[in-house]
């Protein structure tokens, strides 16, 4: 094995819960006994690295979905995929288990309460994770900015951390949720049904200023891509729409 | 280092994927998308090169850039977020050509690429010469697509991929080295993947 610099950044995670809170979505708190917990900002991401008894090892980018400034635990929100190397390894794993995490990671993608005054986050399947470090956060800050949060689905079941959110919406007047669900036909008034199209984006910001709001949009590419030309044709700034993209 | 017990590769990895993927990478065969925001557009009778700094100044149009000297490579590429695509084909012309073009002077230890949506990136001279860089304008026999920064974008293969600018249109010459866009936000300034040079700590 190559033995890099790189080495020394690696410390090792302990699994304190581990729970499925959507229907694929594991959800991983993980706390740091052997070192210090590894501060980080809303929307930054860590690399989980697995190594197999042979030496094999594989590394994957995960965002943080815990509040920053709440340092008890690291969460995790992890996509278990069908024959995911890493994600269905992970999905195997017990409380007091152990994985090694490296960051926090990226200095581009990352939203602060005080920020701006309007924030719009904007967010697919397992893309929505960052987008909930920042709810979190946000809620915990309790400040006074608007901040809605447009997320899109397959089914119902694919939402987490769904109670959570609802209650954190009907706690704070300023935040505004937006889910749209792609796959089921017949869904609860609660939600609305179809991607994430110009249409949806104009009546969900009726109350929002394109042309100065903070927009973060995380998800899939053709996602991501969809979601910033409609807000683009809308009259979003481009300077001000900051975009991750899982692949 | 932390053994994950039960851990195993889900795909097989052979004896020459063991010598050609560096540390950390896995292999795909989807060319994924990666940028800081939304795809800009850039039409190829609008695209303008423009070289300035430690050279003479000059620009580019879409037409200038045709009538240059030409190579085709065929090239691995790695990108910092762990994938890494095999044998990527890529046309265009060598950096070698407009270091020539506008006479960059031997006081020039940098090159800084800009690209459209305001990103830059910083590489040293000596990893965009000798046929080390391609101004690309073709993938795959053809145009490259605005998502994978087309119409022309910088292609160096033997650094993590963030340094191939896409939508490239400026191309800066200095002394001393400045920091791009993701170097100055904690990935590394240099950028080998064969050292695992991912970010500012490695
Ligand atoms: C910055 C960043 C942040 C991220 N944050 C998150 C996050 O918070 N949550 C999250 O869930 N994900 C996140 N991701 C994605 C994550 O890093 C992994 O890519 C994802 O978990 C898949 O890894 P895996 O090892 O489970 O699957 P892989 O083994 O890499 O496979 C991915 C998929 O492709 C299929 N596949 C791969 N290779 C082959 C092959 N040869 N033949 C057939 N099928 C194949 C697999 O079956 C699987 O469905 C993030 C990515 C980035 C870049």
């Amino acid at each position: 094995m190559t033995q890099t610099k790189a080495e020394s950044n690696w410390i090792n995670a302990t699994i304190k819960e581990i729970r499925y809170v959507s229907q694929t979505m594991l959800g991983i708190k993980a706390v740091f006994e052997e070192s210090p917990f590894p501060a980080f900002e809303p929307g930054q991401h860590f690399d989980i690295r697995l190594t197999s008894e042979n030496g094999y090892q594989a590394q994957r980018s995960y965002s943080a979905a815990s509040a920053s400034s709440q340092n008890e635990y690291l969460e995790f929100g992890i996509d278990v995929l069908p024959d995911g190397e890493v994600s269905g390894y992970l999905a195997t794993l017990k409380p007091d288990d152990k994985f090694e995490i490296r960051g926090p990671i990226g200095r581009h993608f990352i939203w602060n309460p005080g920020n701006a005054k309007e924030t719009i986050l904007i967010g697919g399947g397992s893309g929505v994770v960052p987008l909930f470090s920042m709810i979190r956060e946000y809620s915990a800050a309790r400040v006074q900015d608007k901040l809605t949060f447009i997320n899109s689905f397959r089914t119902v079941r694919d939402i987490p951390w769904q109670d959570e959110l609802e209650n954190l919406a009907q706690e704070n007047q300023n935040l505004d949720l937006y889910t749209t669900i792609t796959r089921e036909s017949r869904v609860s008034e609660r939600y609305h049904s179809g991607r994430i199209n110009r249409e949806i984006l104009n009546k969900a910001l009726e109350k929002y200023n394109l042309e100065t709001a903070a927009v973060y949009i995380c998800g899939s590419n053709s996602f991501v891509e969809a979601v910033s030309q409609s807000l683009l044709d809308l009259g979003a700034a481009f300077h001000n729409i900051k975009t991750e993209r899982y692949g | 280092m932390l053994i994950n017990k039960g851990f195993k590769p889900k795909r097989r990895q052979s004896d020459t994927d063991r010598d050609r993927l560096p540390p950390g990478q896995y292999l795909t065969d989807d060319f994924p998308v990666l940028s800081l925001g939304p795809t800009p557009e850039v039409s190829k009778d609008k695209w303008k090169l423009r070289v300035w700094g430690l050279c003479e100044e000059t620009s580019l149009s879409w037409e200038n850039l045709m009538k240059l000297p030409a190579s085709n490579i065929t090239k691995d590429i790695h990108c910092v977020t762990k994938w890494s695509k095999y044998d990527t084909n890529w046309k265009g012309v060598w950096l070698d050509e407009i270091i020539r073009l506008a006479n960059v002077d031997d006081t020039a230890s940098f090159l800084i690429a800009h690209s459209a949506d305001g990103y830059t990136t910083n590489i040293p001279i000596d990893d965009v010469t000798d046929k080390k860089a391609l101004i690309a304008y073709e993938y795959d026999g053809e145009d490259i697509e605005a998502g994978h920064g087309g119409p022309v974008r910088l292609v160096v293969p033997h650094l993590y991929f963030w340094k191939s600018a896409k939508w490239l249109d400026g191309l800066e010459f200095v002394a001393e080295d400045q920091p791009g866009f993701w170097e100055e936000r904690g990935y590394h300034n240099y950028g080998d993947p064969w050292l695992e040079q991912r970010y500012d700590t490695d």
